[in-house]
């Protein structure tokens, strides 16, 4: 079994490095696809191989897909926000050290999971009663604090938020097959490509630097595991909040964050929030992503397989960090030798492609509808976590 | 760039307006329970029908046989409120069913998101 479990890591973590670099592909959609697909042929497999493919997958997924966020400008819903310091850096000349920061985060993430441990296997289950009654409030106050946290114009971050909001409604009311893919491929995929499209972007070439020339200062690292302790279980508890919103809200509670500390800070949260899900999935029977929900209906989480799944979280972490370093050396050394406004372009109808196949042809109309908003909140020049208003309101709706 | 953003933000406004009323429209016609066990696994569905058996399974957790007249489906409710306790959900009350198709033990079933009381039982 145990040699069963090893392969099921390596082919989990080369499934994940792909998907992590394919432009736009979200994990809950990989996860989605591979239970279907598994459920329907690979019967003989044992339960515990298949989760541990499937969790290899979604942790170097986490580690893999800031890369064509950062190169590329083609984010999915839990790394849109790495895009802004990502591809400031990017156009600087330091793509490369943009990557190895989120690298860095999603190695820490995998350290602070060990230390959460205790924390969601045990007193979680005895406090989440009472957050569960208190829902409603925790998820008004983190509409108004994302709101009120828009520095340049909050009438403006409102009317984006509630616009979101009904975009969100209708999507969900909509008779649509993977209905985040559109959504969320044209507010944060479509809509920075666009936008690298209209201002005809070209890129200066990378400065590849040794890992150990990429420092960062003891007080960066203490105020992103600060703002990523603060963020993460956030995740864990609210309907709606990805880790970009908790990231922002975590970040604005420490306070003001630089380039490097934000990106740490994404890196920490977006693998840590992948891993915690599985713990919420043994301890209170909630699974906040897409892959937990993958695992939960594959198996019943005892005791026993927390270890093991703790066990697969921290190779396949520590093999996407590397693969996620090597990958990033080869996307530096080609990014400026290509045409970027040809392939942004390229990318961009890939993301067409992927919406028609995947969510039809109404899947396609309400990516064009949600780039337009996207592209209005980025000329508008404020955050573009105002668009998650499309899944905090739905949920807000849902706990009235 | 100004122009843009006008275009933009027009082109969100009438196309949030034009989804809403096309998700309005779509909603209005569910799938009767025959067709909604052909449709595959992960589908969203909406189907009517009336209850023919509820029960509480385990805490918080309903199982129920809806009806309507092409056949019959199982339908999960995992759920905070008890349906029990709101009398109104009770065998042959008319309801809609609004949920994913799932497959359990060979058994097409609804995992409801959702149910709606349409009519209460006779």
């Amino acid at each position: 079994m145990l040699l069963e479990i090893l392969l099921a890591i390596i082919l989990g973590v080369i499934l994940g490095t792909i998907t992590g670099i394919t432009p736009g592909i979200h994990i809950n959609l990989v996860s989605a696809l591979l239970l279907a697909t598994t459920a329907s042929f690979i019967l003989e497999i044992p339960n515990i191989v298949l989760i541990t493919f499937l969790i290899s997958i979604a942790i170097t997924h986490t580690f893999v897909d800031f890369i064509p966020s950062i190169f590329l400008g083609a984010p999915d819903e839990d790394n849109f926000l790495s895009i802004l310091p990502g591809h400031q850096m990017l156009i600087q000349g330091k793509g490369f050290t943009a990557v190895i920061l989120t690298a860095y985060g999603g190695l820490i993430a995998l350290v602070l999971f060990l230390i959460l441990i205790p924390f969601f296997i045990f007193i979680l289950p005895t406090i989440y009663p009472y957050v569960q009654r208190i829902m409603i409030f925790i998820l008004l106050t983190t509409c108004f604090f994302l709101i009120y946290f828009e520095k340049n114009n909050r009438l403006f971050a409102f009317l984006i938020f509630i616009l979101s909001g009904f975009l969100g409604l209708a999507t969900f009311n909509l008779p649509l097959k993977e209905n985040l893919l559109p959504l969320f491929t044209g507010l944060f995929g479509i809509s920075s490509l666009l936008t690298s499209i209209i201002k005809k972007q070209t890129l200066p070439s990378q400065t590849i630097l040794a890992l150990r020339e990429i420092k960062v200062e003891k007080s960066s690292l203490k105020k992103s595991i600060l703002a990523s302790i603060i963020a993460s279980p956030l995740c864990s508890f609210l309907p709606g909040l990805g880790s970009g919103q908790a990231a922002v809200i975590g970040s604005e509670v420490v306070g003001e964050l630089n380039q490097k500390e934000f990106l740490i800070l994404l890196g920490i949260v977006n693998t840590l929030v992948t891993s915690l899900s599985f713990l919420t999935l043994y301890s209170i029977d909630k699974a906040r992503t897409g892959v937990a929900v993958a695992v939960g209906k594959l198996l019943e989480l005892q005791s026993s397989d927390i270890i093991i799944i703790v066990f697969i979280i921290l190779i396949s972490g520590i093999l996407a960090f590397l693969l996620t370093i090597k990958i990033a050396r080869v996307f530096s050394k080609i990014i400026n030798k290509i045409n970027y406004r040809k392939l942004s372009l390229i990318i961009l109808i890939l993301l067409v492609l992927i919406v028609i196949y995947f969510s039809g042809w109404l899947g396609l109309l309400v990516s064009l509808i949600s780039s337009s908003l996207g592209l209005a909140c980025i000329l508008l020049g404020i955050r573009r976590t105002h668009l998650m208003g499309c899944l905090l309101i739905p949920a807000l709706l849902f706990y009235i | 760039m100004e122009k843009l953003l006008k275009a933009a933000l027009i082109l969100s406004l009438l196309g949030i307006f034009l989804l809403l009323l096309l998700s309005s429209a779509l909603k209005n016609t569910p799938s009767s329970i025959n067709e909604a066990k052909e449709l595959p696994e992960y589908e969203k569905v909406r189907v009517q029908g009336k209850i023919l058996t509820l029960r509480e399974a385990s805490p918080n957790f309903f199982i129920l046989k809806v009806a309507d007249n092409t056949g019959n489906i199982s339908v999960t409710l995992n759920s905070k409120k008890s349906l029990l306790k709101q009398k109104s959900f009770q065998e042959k009350s008319l309801v809609e069913i609004r949920g994913k198709i799932s497959f359990y033990k060979n058994e097409t079933q609804i995992n409801a998101d959702k149910i709606i009381l349409l009519e209460d039982a006779a």
